[in-house]
């Protein structure tokens, strides 16, 4: 349900549909989230966007994954003119992955009635790979829950990833509030 | 109230709730009356808990007194008070729970307590305004410490990790300057390896690097904190000893002798390697030294060490 409010709220954005599997989820532990998120894309021409969201109880970041190619799809995609400069490049990245990231993490919590506020979208790194991005990284939690969402758009080659990572000092919320909804 | 009134106050309240942004809102006795989404998202209390309490009884560990201060200057002179992360980091400990940016773990903040007035211009509530300001709270720290890195690069010896000569004589001129203000005792010592061309020589320039390492290793583990030692040259060095007559001198560069002369290093060839070293040392003299002056003896001393057969102490 919220993958359906979330395609309707983007479509509404665009002037082309907004293709939308249905959610993998994943309860990733340290050690293999690592290779969990190097696996999403393995070329060296990633561009990654983090955004930090929070609840009651409830904290992660949202992380947005753009291929070389689909970033400079970006403009036609969201119906403006070619980008003039690397400043209002970056601020497709950042418009698109508030976009994305805002919609798919509102819809998801209100679907468990959790109020969240999302933090500014920052850029992690630009064409770079994951491997580089995440080689030093000694996460310092034992298990998150990752919700990854491949996007497509009707009539584009552009495509993107979008992985949710909840902390782990979320889980305990996060499941009360499921239970909450399922029984 | 008429219904425009209350539409408008609907979305007005809107962005109070929905800003990224924290408000609280307290009467005289610091009593909560509004409690936005902010402040719940990362507090984890609920607007209903919070409403009525004391806002120290929530936070007990917010600093009590200092409240007290703000809540004065708001209330008895109406004017808002400012609080930054430069001067304190935080007001409310919020701990940020974050899978990928783990290693920023509380938030940074801005503070501002401002005074809210009712419609007859009286003070009557204070707004506590609370700003994130996490991100650049942190690329600032990280300037900064890119900063004192540098600076300490250019000052220390790549081999050593001793003073460089251009710093250790900068110091130096300062402690000179002190020494001439204070008439205090203080000491100049300079030191050199005997024989060093031979160790290179015979047994390849890594093992040459090594001496070096070695006698600088055992010099910081015979000096003060105090003491400022520095690499002057190829194989010598120079230590400048506050609070130490010539006599102290005289103690420390036998100490510093003996300890060389009792190490060894292990050659290419699993070979034992010693080597020993001749120091000169002078006490500064406040009748007639210049900084070069004082130098030249300490200079002269050391020569007089190497030529009545090194692995000696001369006093100038």
């Amino acid at each position: 349900m919220a993958v359906g409010q979330t395609a309707d709220k983007i479509a509404r954005s665009f002037s082309t549909f907004v293709k939308l599997p249905i959610p993998q989820v994943h309860l990733l532990e340290s050690a293999d989230v690592r290779m969990a998120l190097t696996a999403i894309d393995e070329t060296d021409n990633v561009t990654a966007v983090t955004q930090a969201f929070f609840g009651a109880g409830i904290s992660g970041e949202a992380l947005l994954l753009f291929s070389d190619g689909t970033v400079s799809e970006l403009p036609r995609l969201m119906g403006y003119a070619p980008a003039s400069g690397d400043r209002e490049h970056l601020e497709h990245i950042l418009e698109m992955a508030s976009l994305l990231n805002g919609s798919c993490i509102q819809s998801v919590l209100a679907q468990m009635e959790i109020d969240v506020l999302i933090g500014y979208p920052s850029i992690l790194g630009l064409r770079t790979s994951l491997k580089t991005l995440f080689a030093e990284q000694r996460f310092p939690w034992d298990s998150t829950l990752a919700l990854e969402l491949n996007y497509s758009f009707e009539g584009y080659a552009a495509t993107c990833d979008l992985v949710i990572l909840f902390h782990q000092y979320s889980l305990p919320t996060l499941f009360a509030k499921l239970e909450l909804l399922l029984s | 109230m008429d219904a425009l009134d209350f539409k408008e106050l609907h979305w007005l309240l809107d962005i109070i709730q929905s800003s990224n942004i924290g408000i609280v809102v307290l009467d005289r006795e610091l009593r909560v009356e509004v409690f936005n989404r902010f402040m719940q998202a990362h507090s984890g209390i609920a607007p209903e808990e919070a409403i009525g309490k004391s806002l120290t009884d929530l936070f007990p560990e917010l600093p009590e007194q200092w409240l007290w201060r703000r809540q004065r200057t708001v209330f008895e002179l109406g004017i808002p008070v400012y609080t930054t992360w430069e001067e304190r980091s935080y007001l409310f400990r919020f701990p940020l729970h974050l899978p990928i940016h783990y290693y920023v773990d509380v938030m940074y903040q801005n503070v501002m307590f401002v005074p809210l007035r009712t419609s007859n211009d009286t003070v009557e509530r204070m707004g506590i305004v609370v700003h994130d300001v996490t991100e650049s709270a942190l690329a600032s720290k990280a300037l900064q410490e890119t900063r004192a890195e540098l600076l300490i690069l250019s000052r220390v010896d790549a081999l050593t990790q001793l003073w460089n000569r251009g710093y250790w004589e900068e110091r130096f001129e300062e402690e000179w300057e002190r020494a001439r203000r204070s008439g205090g005792p203080v000491s100049l010592v300079m030191l050199d390896i005997d024989h060093f061309k031979r160790i290179n020589d015979s047994y390849g320039h890594q093992l040459g690097d090594a001496a070096i390492r070695l006698m600088a290793a055992t010099l910081r583990e015979f000096s003060r904190e105090v003491d400022i030692c520095g690499r002057y040259g190829g194989e010598e060095f120079v230590v400048l000893l506050p609070d130490t007559t010539k006599e102290g001198a005289l103690v420390f560069c036998e100490r510093l002798r003996l300890g060389i002369a009792g190490r060894s290093l292990e050659g290419p060839n699993k070979e034992v390697v010693k080597f020993t070293i001749s120091l000169g040392a002078a006490e500064f003299d406040i009748n007639s030294d210049s900084s070069r002056l004082w130098l030249q003896r300490v200079d002269q001393a050391l020569y007089r060490a190497k030529d009545s057969g090194r692995n000696q102490t001369q006093i100038f």
